[in-house]
């Protein structure tokens, strides 16, 4: 009883993160900067993907150090909150199987 | 323990540390486990823990200098905010580690949260939690220096909250929790001292505690004073 008590609150916590590391991910401004050289003259575009499929917009010979970073940061993070989320839903897709006594403690 | 659970929680502390954060708070809860095997200098003395949770006591008012925002401090490594309670206090959470503030409740229970401006959180108010502020000790964790209740204040607390937990499996490990540290403060022959921190709390909850030991036969027996006034 104890310890299913402990599981339940943890499958709680689990969703509750879940449901945060997404709300994060939504966030964070969508695709990646990249740096294209045509005809020997370089070119920025911001790469992202929309209903599966990628696109790409133009951005300008060169963009902000500041705008590079912001970029850059929120694929590092992008990276590190899917990494996250996807151990979350194993976890909760885990209890849930040991809460309704589908999977051994 | 698992190893990333560790480590992550060392990389905490040592940002915290860097910041001079670390030593204005203590840190409490199960997390204290790992580190009293330090200072009893015996592994095998307290049993293994496995938990989530690491919870910070920040004494109020604090007196930390500068200004830190924690959950910047902590954000590349993976951290997010989570509110919790009708209130809405601040958990920094990591799917292999929650970092949770506490602050000591000197008021009735008003469950409003404590907001400590220096780190940018709102802590969580909590009755019983100045017994564990009263005899800090300083430990080296892995080259790191952490401040911890001592022992005893830490084995005590466990038994005056127990019974009053919502949730009994909690209360059963908070119970097991403190039958163990009794048991090290034993076997590290510190029952004087242990009799000293008992005799600085309140009669009635010495009774509490008492009563908590009741099935406790041997630690009763090694501490006599337990159910003196």
């Amino acid at each position: 009883m104890a310890i299913k008590s402990v599981l339940k609150e943890e499958l709680e916590n689990s969703m509750r993160m879940r449901d945060r590391y997404e709300e994060e991910l939504s966030k964070l401004p969508k695709g990646s900067l990249v740096k294209r050289n045509i005809k020997g003259n370089e070119y920025y575009y911001l790469v992202y993907r929309e209903n599966g499929k990628v696109q790409s917009k133009y951005k300008g010979k060169s963009v902000s150090d500041e705008e590079l970073e912001k970029y850059r940061r929120a694929k590092e993070m992008r990276a590190k909150y899917r990494k996250n989320l996807s151990r979350l839903k194993k976890e909760i897709r885990y209890l849930q199987g040991v809460l309704r006594g589908k999977e051994d403690i | 323990m698992e190893k990333k659970i560790y480590s992550l929680c060392l990389e905490v502390l040592q940002r915290m540390r860097q910041e001079g954060v670390l030593s204005n708070v203590m840190i409490v809860g199960s997390w204290c486990i790992p580190i009293y095997k330090r200072y009893f200098k015996a592994e095998n003395i307290l049993p293994p823990i496995r938990t989530r949770d690491l919870d910070f006591l920040l004494p109020t008012p604090f007196r930390y200098k500068g200004h830190t925002d924690l959950f910047e401090l902590l954000r590349d490594l993976g951290f997010i905010v989570v509110h919790k309670g009708r209130e809405g206090y601040i958990t920094l959470q990591h799917p292999d580690l929650i970092l949770e503030f506490l602050a000591p409740d000197r008021g009735k229970g008003t469950d409003k949260p404590v907001k400590i401006k220096q780190l940018g959180i709102n802590a969580q108010s909590l009755r019983y939690l100045d017994i564990l502020l009263m005899n800090p000790i300083r430990i080296m964790f892995e080259d790191i220096p952490v401040t911890v209740p001592h022992p005893a204040n830490f084995a005590f607390h466990k038994l005056l909250v127990a019974k009053r937990r919502s949730d009994q499996g909690k209360g059963h490990k908070d119970r097991s929790q403190a039958y163990a540290v009794l048991g090290a403060l034993i076997d590290a022959d510190q029952i004087d001292e242990t009799s000293r921190i008992y005799f600085t709390l309140h009669a009635s909850w010495r009774r509490s505690i008492m009563l908590e030991l009741r099935d406790q036969p041997e630690i009763l027996r090694m501490m006599p004073f337990i159910g003196k006034h």
